[in-house]
C-alpha cells in the first residue's frame, strides 16, 4: 500500500487517507480480507494524529469499504469492483471537465485533448 | 545628566550624605577616639555603597547601548575615586580643625590617608572581582568583609576604652614616624595610592571587557 | 549590493563549549538566518556579531568598521535583541526608553511608543510585571527605534503569540525589502523565520554544517515519496535519509536534479511522488545525521 499525505492538498487529511485507501482497494493493491494497519501504526507512519486515522477508518466503515472487528483490527470488505470503477469514472469526469475548461483558454479543444490521450496511450 | 552615571552614583551619593551627617556630629566631639574609629568605617562605607550600586546594575542592558565598555568601567572607577576623595577631604578637614585642640595629631592625618588609600584599593579590587565573578557570587564575600570590618572596628574601640595600653592606629610606630613630617608623608601616600589605582583601573577595564560573568 | 557583515573563522572557547571557525557574509538589505539545535552556538555567534562579547580569534568587520575601534558608532547603527533580554526589573518600560534615548544619535521616541502600542505593552508597567514575551517585545521596540541599519535578533519570535510573531515577520520582511535594513536572525525552531530568510546557515555543536541560499536549498532538497521497492537500492543509497513505513517510503534528497532520470519511471507510474522539503526538514536531517 502506498499512502501519501500532503499538507498543501485542498482536501483535509482524513479525506486524503480515505480516498487513497479507496484507490488502493479499487486498483487491487488492497484485496478483500487484507488487514489494514492499525490506527496507531498508520498515524505513526503518516505522522498525523490518531484521531485523523480513526475518523478516516470510521468513514470507510460507514461507506462499507472496510470492516472493523474489535480486538482484531480493520479488514478490507468484499466490495463490488464495479461500484468503485463507477466512482473513479465520476471523479475522472470532473477532472476532465476542469481540464477542458482551462485548456480552452489556450485555444485547445476537447478533440485536441482526445488526440493527446491516444498518443499517450501509445507510449 | 548621563543616565548611567545618574543611576550608578545613587548609592555613592547617599553614602556620602550619611557619612557627612556622622562626621558633622564629630566636629563637635570632645572624644579623640572618634578619629580612631571613624576612618575605619570609611572602607566599610565605600564597599557597602559599591555593593548596593552593583547589586542593582544591569550590565547586559548597558552593553546593548552605544557606550564603549571601557567608558562604563572608567565611570565606575571614577565613582570609587570621587567617593574616596570626598571622605578623605572631609576627615582631613575635620582633623585639621581639631588639631589645635589636641584631639587630633599629625599622625592622625597620616593614618586617615593610609586608611583611605586602603579603602580606595580595596573597593577597586572588589569592583574588579564583581566584574570577573558576578555580583551574586561576590555578595556573600563582600557582606562578610563588611561585617568583619565592623566587628574589627567595634573590637578596636572597645579595646581602646577598656584595655590598658591598647595601641591606637594613629600611634603605631610607622604612622607616628611618618607623622613627623605629615604633609610630605601624606603627599607620598596619596601619590602611591593614585598610581596604584591607575594601574588597577587599567587592569580592571581589561577584565571587564573579557568577562561574561557579570552580564 | 555591499557586504554589511563579514566574519571569518570566528572561534571562541568556553569551559564546556567551543565555537569553531565560523564564517559568515551578509549582504546589505538581506535577511540571514542562523539555525540550529540548542547549544549549537547561535547565541554565542550573535553576541560576537553584535559586539556583546569580544572575538578572541578570527576577524569581524561590521558596517565597514570593527568593534575594537568603533564600538560606539557601530552600536548606534545596530539593533540587538538578546535571547534573554535583561532590564532593570524595578523600573518601568518607558523609564528604559528615557534611559537609552540620550545615547542613540537617531532615537525616535514617537516610533518607540507607537511600537509599544502595536505590541500591546503598557509603557507604565514595571519590567518585573511583564511576561517573557513582552520583555522580548520591549527589546524589539528598543532595537527598532533608533534607526538601526543592521538588526541582530536572537530568537525574536520566542515567547510571542501568533499575532505578534506574524507582524514581526512581516515587519522584518518589509524593512529588508526596502533595502534600509539588514537582518541577521537566529532561531532554534524555524517558526516562520525559515520563510523570510534569504541566506541560511546551519550551526551544530559550534560549527557550520551548511551554508546556502534559501531558494537554492528549496530547489535542490526534496522529499521523494515512493512505494517500497519502486526505486532501486542505488538511488535509495543516495538519499540523505530514508524512512520506511507500512504505507510507503520517504527519502530526502539534496540533489533532485541528479536523480531525476533514475526516478522518472516510478514517477510516471505513480509509484513515486516529489514533495517539497522545508528548511526544518533539511535542518533536522543534519541534526539527526552523523
Amino acid at each position: 500500500m502506498f499512502v501519501v499525505l500532503s499538507p498543501t492538498h485542498p482536501d483535509p487529511m482524513y479525506k486524503q487517507v480515505t480516498d487513497q485507501i479507496k484507490d488502493a482497494i479499487a486498483s487491487g493493491d488492497l484485496k478483500p480480507n487484507d488487514r489494514l494497519p492499525s490506527v496507531r501504526e498508520l498515524s505513526e507512519a503518516l505522522n498525523v494524529s490518531a484521531i485523523t486515522i480513526k475518523r478516516a477508518y470510521q468513514d470507510l466503515e460507514t461507506e462499507g469499504f472496510i470492516l472493523t472487528r474489535a480486538g482484531m483490527g480493520s479488514f478490507v470488505a468484499s466490495v463490488e469492483r464495479d461500484a468503485l470503477r463507477e466512482r473513479k469514472l465520476a471523479e475522472l469526469q470532473e477532472e476532465l471537465r476542469r481540464l477542458v475548461r482551462s485548456s480552452a483558454k489556450f485555444g485547445i479543444s476537447a478533440s485536441d485533448i482526445a488526440r493527446l490521450t491516444r498518443q499517450v496511450e501509445g507510449d | 545628566m548621563n543616565p548611567i552615571l545618574r543611576r550608578s552614583s545613587f548609592f555613592y551619593v547617599t553614602s556620602a550624605i550619611t557619612y557627612l551627617a556622622i562626621m558633622g556630629r564629630y566636629l563637635v566631639t570632645r572624644d579623640w577616639t572618634a578619629f580612631e574609629i571613624i576612618p575605619l568605617f570609611m572602607p566599610i562605607w565605600l564597599v557597602s555603597a559599591l555593593l548596593a550600586s552593583e547589586d542593582g546594575e544591569r550590565y547586559a542592558f548597558l552593553r546593548t547601548l552605544p557606550v564603549p565598555d571601557s567608558a562604563v568601567a572608567r565611570l565606575k572607577f571614577s565613582l570609587i575615586l570621587l567617593s574616596t576623595l570626598f571622605q578623605w577631604t572631609l576627615m582631613t578637614v575635620v582633623a585639621a580643625a581639631r588639631m589645635g585642640e589636641g584631639i587630633a595629631g599629625p599622625a592622625t592625618m597620616v593614618y586617615l590617608t593610609g586608611i583611605c588609600s586602603f579603602g580606595l584599593l580595596a573597593a577597586a579590587a572588589f569592583q574588579i572581582a564583581i566584574w570577573r565573578h558576578g555580583v551574586s557570587r561576590m555578595k556573600p564575600i563582600m557582606i562578610g568583609a563588611i561585617i568583619a570590618g565592623i566587628a574589627l572596628a567595634i573590637l578596636h574601640l572597645a579595646s581602646l576604652r577598656h584595655v590598658q595600653d591598647w595601641p591606637a592606629f594613629s600611634q603605631v610606630g610607622l604612622v607616628e614616624w611618618l607623622g613627623g613630617a605629615p604633609w610630605i608623608s601624606i603627599a607620598m601616600l596619596v601619590a602611591i595610592a593614585l598610581l596604584a589605582f591607575r594601574a588597577v583601573t587599567r587592569f580592571g577595564i581589561r577584565v571587564k571587557a573579557a568577562s561574561e560573568a557579570h552580564l | 549590493m555591499d557586504t554589511v557583515l563579514e566574519a571569518t573563522d570566528l572561534t571562541k572557547h568556553y569551559e564546556d563549549f567551543s565555537l569553531r571557525g565560523v564564517s559568515l557574509s551578509v549582504r546589505g538589505g538581506s535577511i540571514a538566518g542562523i539555525f540550529g539545535p540548542n547549544a549549537a552556538g547561535k547565541s554565542t555567534l550573535l553576541r560576537m556579531l553584535a559586539g556583546q562579547t569580544p572575538v578572541p580569534a578570527g576577524t569581524l568587520r561590521v558596517l565597514g568598521g570593527s568593534y575594537d575601534t568603533g564600538e560606539q558608532d557601530l552600536k548606534n547603527r545596530i539593533g540587538y535583541v538578546p535571547q534573554e533580554p535583561v532590564f532593570f526589573e524595578e523600573k518601568t518600560v518607558e523609564w528604559h526608553a528615557r534611559f537609552a534615548a540620550p545615547y542613540f544619535a537617531r532615537w525616535d521616541g514617537a516610533y518607540f511608543f507607537r511600537l509599544l502600542e502595536e505590541f500591546r505593552v503598557n509603557p507604565l508597567k514595571k519590567v518585573k510585571h511583564l511576561s517573557g514575551g513582552q520583555k522580548k517585545l520591549l527589546s524589539l521596540a528598543l532595537a527598532f527605534s533608533h534607526g538601526a541599519d543592521l538588526l541582530i535578533l536572537d530568537e525574536p519570535t520566542a515567547g510571542l503569540d501568533v499575532v505578534h510573531r506574524r507582524s514581526l515577520l512581516d515587519r522584518l520582511r518589509a524593512q529588508a525589502a526596502g533595502g534600509e535594513v539588514t537582518v541577521v536572525v537566529a532561531s532554534h525552531i524555524t517558526d516562520g523565520l525559515d520563510q523570510i530568510a534569504e541566506d541560511v546557515t546551519f550551526l551544530r555543536d559550534g560549527g557550520v554544517v551548511l551554508q546556502a541560499g534559501a531558494d537554492d536549498l528549496m530547489t535542490r532538497w526534496k522529499w521523494i515519496l515512493y512505494k517500497d521497492g519502486a526505486l532501486d537500492r542505488a538511488v535509495e543509497g543516495r538519499f540523505a535519509s530514508v524512512r520506511r513505513t507500512e504505507v510507503g517510503c520517504r527519502g530526502l534528497t539534496n540533489d533532485v536534479a541528479g536523480i531525476r532520470d533514475a526516478i522518472a519511471p516510478a514517477l510516471a507510474s505513480g509509484d513515486a511522488r516529489i514533495d517539497h522539503a522545508s528548511l526544518e526538514d533539511i535542518l533536522l536531517s543534519f541534526i539527526k545525521g552523523a
